[in-house]
């Protein structure tokens, strides 16, 4: 009698489990093997059937931003964030640095031979007009290297004047490194000035030197960097660091791409920190800000 | 009573004993190098003493130029004194001047430096201008007679004591003791006297402020060598060396004017200024060893007390010899580190700039006076901000020997004046 009781309720248990197990079997097999349940976005969908993502960059060097080390490897903040953004997308990482000047960089990301342009880029309004741009990730003060002896003769000439006023005031000769966002900038700042665009810092510099120039207008990280690395140069020239005008530096992305471009933007926000902190030579002489210390800077 | 009198008096002896002064600086130097904590805890002590000579100087300067004009312009002397004034003053300055420019000019401070001490010039100008950006420089220059006027007529008497103007103090001292000996008054004696009492009163107590010059200057050393930086002898040491060699022309040629005047040993010069000079050493201020200098004027070379307390202050106050020298060999250190060539009006103008910049920074304090040098580059076109960042940042090593120059010339200067004609 009591074995009947325990078949019964083995016959009714064991197929039980069985039905059980064949049907979380199925659904486990299912989730596992079927495929996503909706593509992603069109943009994002592309660079990741592609399997690489490719980034736009310049085609000199740029250290601490992009550069080749001693072992001849593609460094520094720029490339490491180009590598982060790849590692969160699940691709590979391609360089395309056939630009030669900065609004070739541009030119690459418009034309499609790259899917975002990372290489210490300046947003600027002219720029925005073809490319979308992420909010900033850096910025850099606008600084000035200033010829001595003719700033000393236009003070005395124009007593109480500040040394923004003197430059503004005529038409004075600004020297920029040419094919940069600082063209623009020089203008901007000193609509009167004669820009005088050179290809290197070196003939930069000693343009200003000898007078050839008034004044140089470029980043404040560059300037520091030069300033510190010939401070005999502090003789002839004038380091004046402008508080209130950035470059603002971005990534660039193609007009059509906007979720890519809204994606970058919460990386930049949320995902970059630890990027930021492990390359900081860019804090180098003091002269970069985040947006968040910028922000701190206003208050 | 006696014996403890006679104890004390033994003391004091001792403590004014040269040696000993030098032990105190010694000891000051050896603490500031070994132990730069201790020595700056000790440096409050020595500024304590230097308030409490400062304290002194005023009343001192003010009563002795009152009480000496007053008596010199009553006396039938005053004519001829006044006249050797003017001219041992200027032949003094322009001295001064031509000399300071001559070792420039042979010595040449700015030219030729090496790379890396062009270097660290740079970094002394970068340094300075990062702690304060001159995005906009106004320079105190004297913009006229009218400005200038200005700086040393005072408004306000009680004022200009209260701030320290020296010159504007000199200014009115002068007017108050020319008005007194003016006034043909029976009481005129008696005022004089009073005003001779004060001094003498004041005069006693930087007297006994003195029995402790070796601890003030002991505390004062120590504090400055401790906050010293010795980099900046990397970047002007060829400027500091020639001002230097300036100073000790000057001295040689100081030592000669008095020992002829005074007929004394050119070494003995020396040794019967000694206190003056060591205090002038010890403070950098030409000030704190004014008393000290009415003191061994008057009691090692016999002068007539009223001529040595009229033109100690006076010299002191219009005929900054140090500021002669930093503006001209300042100006060729740098005209040269900015390559301009030195012809004959760049010349020109820094002697003659050298000499108006030092008149119109007269009884001003040490920025505001070295800003002065602004006479002498404008004019030649070199950049006057940089200019005295470069003077400033070396001057505390130049300090020392430039006051003991000030001390001695003016001393010089008292010792020509005074002296019995025949």
């Amino acid at each position: 009698m009591k074995n009947n009781k325990s078949a019964k309720v083995a016959g009714v248990i064991i197929p039980l489990c069985l039905a059980l197990f064949v049907v979380f079997g199925a659904g486990i097999l299912t989730v596992w093997a079927a495929p996503p349940s909706a593509p992603l976005p069109a943009d994002i969908q592309g660079v990741k059937d592609r399997g690489k993502l490719v980034v736009a960059m310049f085609n000199h060097d740029r250290p601490p931003f992009f550069y080749e080390n001693e072992q001849g490897k593609l460094s520094g903040l720029d490339v490491e964030i180009a590598a982060d953004i790849a590692r969160h997308l699940g691709v590979a990482l391609e360089f395309n640095r056939q630009a030669r000047s900065f609004d070739g960089v541009v030119d690459q990301v418009v034309s499609g031979g790259a899917d975002v342009a990372i290489s210490k880029l300046s947003i600027t309004m002219s720029r925005a007009l073809r490319v979308a741009f992420t909010d900033p990730y850096l910025l850099f003060h606008h600084a000035l290297l200033i010829n001595r002896l003719q700033l000393g003769a236009l003070m005395t000439k124009n007593p109480g004047k500040s040394v923004m006023e003197l430059l503004s005031a005529a038409p004075h000769k600004i020297g920029v490194r040419g094919g940069t966002a600082w063209v623009g900038y020089a203008a901007q700042s000193f609509p009167k000035a004669q820009v005088v665009a050179l290809e290197s810092i070196e003939e930069l510099v000693s343009s200003a030197s000898r007078g050839e120039v008034l004044a140089l207008i470029y980043d404040e990280y560059e300037m520091k960097k030069i300033m510190n690395k010939s401070p005999e140069l502090n003789i002839d020239l004038q380091l004046l660091v402008l508080p209130h005008n950035f470059d603002p530096i971005g990534i660039a992305v193609g007009v059509d791409n906007q979720h890519l471009l809204a994606w970058l933007n919460l990386y930049l926000k949320y995902g970059s920190t630890s990027v930021l902190q492990e390359n900081d030579l860019w804090r180098e002489y003091g002269a970069a800000l985040t947006p968040q210390e910028r922000a701190e800077e206003q208050r | 009573m006696t014996a403890a009198t006679g104890s004390f008096a033994k003391l004091g002896y001792w403590l004014r004993s040269p040696w000993v002064i030098l032990l105190g600086m010694g000891g000051g130097v050896v603490l500031g190098m070994s132990n730069r904590s201790l020595a700056i805890q000790v440096a409050p002590m020595g500024d304590l003493y230097m308030n409490l000579l400062t304290m002194c100087v005023l009343p001192i300067m003010g009563t002795a130029v009152v009480s000496s004009l007053g008596r010199l312009i009553a006396s039938s002397e005053s004519a001829r004194y006044l006249q050797r004034i003017g001219v041992v003053f200027a032949l003094g300055i322009i001295l001064a001047t031509a000399i300071g420019l001559g070792v420039a000019l042979i010595g040449n401070p700015g030219a030729g430096l090496s790379l890396e001490t062009r270097g660290n010039i740079g970094r002394i100008l970068m340094e300075a201008e990062a702690k304060a950006p001159s995005s906009s420089a106004v320079l105190p220059v004297a913009n006229g007679l009218a400005d200038f006027m200005q700086m040393v007529i005072p408004t306000n008497i009680f004022g200009a004591l209260s701030q320290g103007k020296n010159l504007q103090i000199l200014f009115f001292s002068l007017v108050f003791g020319l008005a007194i000996g003016l006034v043909p008054s029976a009481n005129r004696g008696q005022f004089l006297d009073l005003t001779e009492v004060a001094f003498n009163g004041f005069v006693k107590v930087i007297g006994m402020a003195m029995y402790f010059l070796p601890f003030g200057l002991f505390s004062m050393i120590a504090g400055q060598v401790a906050a010293g930086g010795v980099g900046i002898l990397m970047a002007m040491g060829r400027y500091v060396l020639i001002v230097h060699v300036a100073v000790a022309v000057l001295m040689i040629a100081g030592g000669l004017v008095i020992a002829w005047a005074g007929r004394k040993g050119f070494l003995q010069t020396f040794s019967e200024l000694r206190e003056p000079l060591v205090v002038a050493f010890g403070t950098r201020s030409s000030y704190a060893a004014l008393p000290s200098m009415l003191e061994s004027l008057r009691g090692n070379f016999r002068l007539p007390a009223d001529i040595v307390n009229l033109v100690v202050p006076l010299s002191v106050v219009v005929c900054r010899y140090s500021m002669l020298l930093v503006f001209t060999i300042g100006a060729v250190f740098v005209a040269q580190l900015y390559d301009i060539p030195m012809g004959a009006s760049q010349i020109g103008i820094i002697f003659g700039g050298a000499m108006v910049g030092m008149l119109a920074g007269a009884g001003a304090p040490g920025v505001v006076a070295l800003a002065m040098i602004s006479m002498v580059l404008v004019p030649l076109g070199l950049p006057v901000n940089a200019a005295v960042i470069m003077l400033l940042a070396v001057n505390f090593v130049i300090d020392p020997a430039l006051t003991i120059l000030n001390v001695y010339l003016t001393c010089a200067a008292v010792v020509v004046v005074g002296r019995e004609r025949g």
